[in-house]
């Protein structure tokens, strides 16, 4: 090492001055930071002097001392020229161009999509003007001191009038809840979701009124606000103030609402959606819990005080319900920790965080991580299709680089020329996948669930995203081509020393690269369509066979429910039929119940009838069925499943009590039968505890009907005809179960086939790459492959020849590809609480689809090879 | 009107060329400057005021001799030119006539 001069200043800065202070001045700067440095050197010793140096050479560096690069001698004759040039080589060079344009378009279409889908997902609920003081009152569920079980965002009725009159830092507090009900207008129902909010949703979110005045339109109990859209889609028209509608909510019959405003359409990016919102209070179970604290159902949102000392505040809301619910302080207080803590969640981070359960489904932020990483890769395997093409084709533009040089281009110069061709090329590919997206757009929606509309995508930003985008791209498919091909020799290319083309190990790296990312895609998609085709056949532990869900919308009209019923029994197809609450994918009741020592065990209830166990052959284990002629067991029976048992805890057993349970009418009910655990919920949830009971119940939603196999038709036909006879404004729905088991993986689906179009597009791409590069490097060894014909080689035998020359490079791709394809799916696949293994058969199978599919493209090439004349080929020259 | 306006600094920094005579160079500036007013300065700001000093026309340059010093680089002296002189009056006279201007027992404490 260099011994450092102390009597010197710092090498570095000295250098950085020389590099950057413009000729002109630089002998006098230079000299006045020497003369200081000599004689602070003197007085104040060689550290500080050579700090003050870095200091003096740091003030200098502005503007007016700055070198003005000289980037490009540019004049405008050249800039067309090179335009010129470069929509020559275009035209000329069909093929070439084609797969160039085709990389780069497919690959910002996927760019564009995928940002605005990624887009979309990070600006929920940004729109509210009080954005930053709006936060979601969430309760950490404690399993030990430390240990949080579970996150909800579900509170109690009376909790938010005490947060605002105890808290002078909350300004305001806004419950919502949602359901569906029945809406009668004009003699005909229909069911619609209501949302349910308390008047200063308005005021504290940003949901502007076209009609009526924000703050006093939810005010009244009976009053009703439309969005813009359901007031048209009701009323054919905005002026609806005054008009009436009647809603039938909860078990009462219906009653009349008046509209007292019109807002405007609610935002897709908005976490909360209304269409037809009406007052908090006049919710249906408003009446019966808003003093009650033992029940946690809606959401609350909390608008703070902009001046509110966080830390502070988050502190005392913490433990803020010991106020009011003594009966979990004596909880804690028998227990060691508290059972649950307040926390405040900002508005903005609630769309994408799915650790919470609330009111609207939340998305999963990785999700749109992993749809940005494929965009990125298709558009850079685009560009690399650029790049291997540039270099591939670089032997013919050889001379023309060569020439240029000799008569006096410089490499600056060259290196635009190259940009100037890969920009040309991105700008208008830039412009096809504007179109593209402009195409796609309604199909990929359909794909991510998403309501993009592209007018509303036409704005500054978007535009200036897309442009810099083009650039990029036209940057990045440049800048190999530009660099390598300007710093050619002249000599070394008239001599014919130079040997550019297909061989080269960069071109072939980037085919591998290529390659890689395309068996990753391949491969996950094969594996996700194995993971939700495993998800729809698994045994859920019931049978859903032939079962008809009919919405049981005649609650209410007894006599017409007998009928019915008569008639089921009577009809020779139907084998069984029960009632439920609801069916499995039709929403559910779920809550908690807490032992006496103060577990708290979450759990899912259905109200079913007698048959429902046999309807759906759920396996018994111990016990028994219910017993509809039994008197206790419609009044304190249950079945419950494994699960819950398990939970109970080995002392508990067939026949006892659940003590202190209460909930719903039922008190300290008594077990008599437990049945397998089967699967009600989506496969990818691990199965909670259920409880049934046949206590008398008039809110069954849903009937469920066994059929005779393939007879559901006949008794869907016969079933209709008689529901209209008895009640002909109540519209008659089903569905079937199995269709509707299948509806619950829609998720699962959607991503599928997202990623099997990103793969489709990746592998589209790649083979394009290899095609155009096969093509090249065929041609560059024509006269090679003319020698072999006249020896007496056969196609076949060109065909090995190539194959050899890519073979390698596609084994290293799967070298590489293959455990980060395993590693990556064996992540999502935890995901499921049921979940396949991957097998090696199918990873096989994949793999094999993809070489086949290059095989081919290379027995293509191999055929246009041994086909062309053999005299073409040795005359060449 | 460009150029004829004299910012405080560039005034004190045309002055001091002018004290200085045939020997003001950045650094002596600088120095002279830091001795008479006790004000801190970087060297680049005196040499940015010199630049702009002589852009206006109030200075005028030359490169002076090489020497052992500064590792033989040359210095750039600056002299005040007639029109910088007239400046510098023009804005002493200026100073003058409304410093008369004052009454003496104006002082408000």
């Amino acid at each position: 090492m260099r011994k450092k001069d102390h009597t010197k200043p710092p090498r570095w800065a000295s250098t950085f001055l020389r590099n950057y202070c413009r000729d002109e001045f630089r002998e006098e700067i230079e000299g006045d930071v020497y003369e200081l440095f000599e004689a602070r050197l003197v007085n104040l010793g060689s550290r500080k002097a050579g700090l003050l140096f870095i200091w003096d050479v740091i003030r200098f560096f502005r503007w007016s001392n700055i070198k003005k690069v000289k980037f490009l001698n540019l004049s405008q004759p050249m800039v067309k020229n090179n335009l010129t040039v470069a929509l020559r080589v275009l035209r000329r060079q069909r093929m070439a161009s084609f797969i160039n344009t085709l990389s780069l378009t497919l690959g910002i279409t996927a760019v564009t999509l995928i940002y605005f889908f990624i887009n979309e997902e990070f600006s929920y609920d940004q729109f509210h003007s009080k954005n930053e003081q709006i936060y979601r009152l969430v309760k950490d569920n404690y399993e030990s001191e430390n240990e949080i079980r579970s996150t909800s965002g579900y509170h109690p009725l009376p909790l938010s009038e005490k947060l605002v009159e105890d808290l002078p830092e909350v300004m305001a507090a806004t419950r919502i809840s949602h359901n569906e009900y029945y809406m009668r207008l004009d003699g005909k129902m229909q069911e619609e979701s209501i949302f349910f909010a308390d008047p200063n949703l308005l005021t504290t979110f940003d949901f502007p009124m076209i009609r009526g005045d924000k703050s006093s339109v939810l005010s009244n109990q009976g009053s009703v606000v439309l969005t813009e859209r359901a007031a048209n889609r009701l009323f054919n028209t905005i002026d609806v103030i005054g008009k009436s509608i009647e809603f039938r909510i909860g078990r009462g019959g219906f009653k009349e609402f008046l509209v007292t405003g019109v807002a405007e359409n609610v935002p897709s990016n908005s976490t909360i959606q209304f269409d037809i919102l009406l007052p908090y209070t006049d919710a249906a179970h408003y009446a019966r819990f808003k003093d009650y604290w033992r029940i946690n159902t809606d959401e609350t949102y909390l608008l703070l005080n902009p001046a509110v000392d966080r830390t502070n505040f988050d502190e005392k809301l913490e433990m803020q319900w010991t106020n009011y619910m003594p009966h979990k302080v004596a909880d804690m207080e028998e227990n060691g920790f508290a059972p649950f803590k307040y926390r405040l969640q900002p508005l903005s981070e609630v769309h994408l965080n799915t650790e919470i359960s609330g009111l609207s489904e939340a998305s999963d932020p990785m999700y749109s991580y992993i749809l940005g990483i494929i965009g990125s890769v298709i558009l850079l395997i685009g560009c690399a299709n650029f790049m291997i093409l540039s270099i591939g084709r670089s032997a013919s533009r050889a001379k023309e680089i060569a020439i240029r040089k000799v008569v006096g281009a410089g490499k600056k110069q060259l290196i635009f020329q190259f940009w100037s061709e890969a920009f040309v090329l991105s700008i208008i590919s830039a412009a096809l996948a504007v179109g593209l997206v402009y195409l796609l757009l309604p199909t990929f929606n359909e794909l991510a669930d998403k309501r993009i509309e592209f007018a509303a995508m036409v704005n500054l930003q978007n535009v200036a995203v897309l442009t810099c985008l083009t650039f990029f791209a036209g940057i990045m498919a440049g800048l190999y081509p530009a660099i390598i091909l300007s710093g050619l020799k002249s000599l070394d290319v008239f001599r014919r020393k130079v040997k550019l083309g297909g061989a080269n190990l960069f071109t072939k790296s980037l085919v591998t690269f290529q390659f890689a990312l395309s068996i990753v895609l391949v491969l996950g998609t094969l594996i996700i369509y194995q993971q939700v085709d495993f998800l729809k056949n698994k045994d859920l532990g019931f049978d859903g066979k032939d079962v008809i869900v009919l919405k049981n919308r005649l609650s209410g009209k007894a006599s017409a429910q007998k009928e019915l019923k008569d008639q089921l029994a009577a009809n020779p197809n139907v084998l069984s039929f029960a009632e439920v609450s609801s069916s499995f994918t039709n929403g559910r009741f779920q809550s908690s119940y807490e032992t006496e020592n103060g577990k708290e065990i979450p759990y899912f209830m259905y109200r079913i009838s007698t048959n429902y166990l046999s309807l759906l052959e759920i396996e018994i284990l111990e016990g028994r069925d219910f017993d509809g002629k039994l008197a206790t067991d419609t009044l304190d029976a249950v079945v419950v499943n494994k699960a819950f048992i398990r939970e109970l805890g080995p002392d508990f057993k067939l026949g006892d009590r659940i003590e202190n349970f209460d909930n719903a009418d039922l008190k300290s009910p008594r077990v008599v039968g437990i049945v397998e655990d089967y699967n009600f919920e989506s496969l990818d949830i691990e199965l909670k505890p259920v409880l049934l009971s046949i206590q008398r119940f008039s809110g069954f939603q849903d009937l469920l009907i066994k059929t005779a196999p393939g007879k559901s038709g006949e008794v869907l036909s016969s079933l209709e005809s008689s529901w209209y006879e008895m009640a002909s404004s109540i519209p008659f729905s089903y569905s079937f179960l199995e269709d509707d088991l299948e509806a619950q993986y829609a998720k699962e689906q959607r991503w599928a086939s997202i990623i099997q179009y990103a793969a489709v597009w990746a592998v589209l791409l790649a083979v394009l790459g290899l095609m155009g590069l096969v093509a090249l490097s065929i041609a560059g060894r024509i006269k090679e492959f003319g020698v072999r014909k006249v020896l007496g080689a056969s196609t076949w035998h060109l065909y090995r020849i190539i194959v050899k020359q890519y073979a390698i490079w596609l084994t290293v791709a799967l070298a590489i590809a293959l455990p980060v394809a395993v590693y990556v799916m064996k992540q999502w696949l935890s995901d499921f609480a049921y979940h396949i293994n991957i097998s090696p058969l199918l990873l096989a199978v994949g793999i094999a689809i993809l070489f086949g599919l290059v095989l081919l493209v290379l027995a293509i090439n191999a055929l246009n090879a041994g086909k062309r004349s053999t005299m073409e080929a040795l005359r060449l020259e | 009107m460009k150029g004829t306006y004299l910012g405080e600094f560039e005034e004190l920094v045309l002055l001091t060329v002018g004290a200085l005579y045939d020997e003001a160079y950045g650094v002596a500036v600088m120095d002279e400057i830091k001795n008479e007013t006790k004000r801190g300065v970087n060297i680049s700001a005196i040499h940015s005021a010199l630049r702009r000093l002589e852009e206006k026309g109030f200075v005028k340059s030359r490169m002076g001799g090489a020497t052992n010093e500064r590792g033989g680089r040359r210095k750039r002296y600056f002299v005040l030119t007639s029109y910088g002189k007239k400046a510098l009056d023009d804005a002493q006279s200026l100073r003058m006539k409304l410093y008369n201007r004052i009454p003496n027992m104006s002082f408000g404490n």
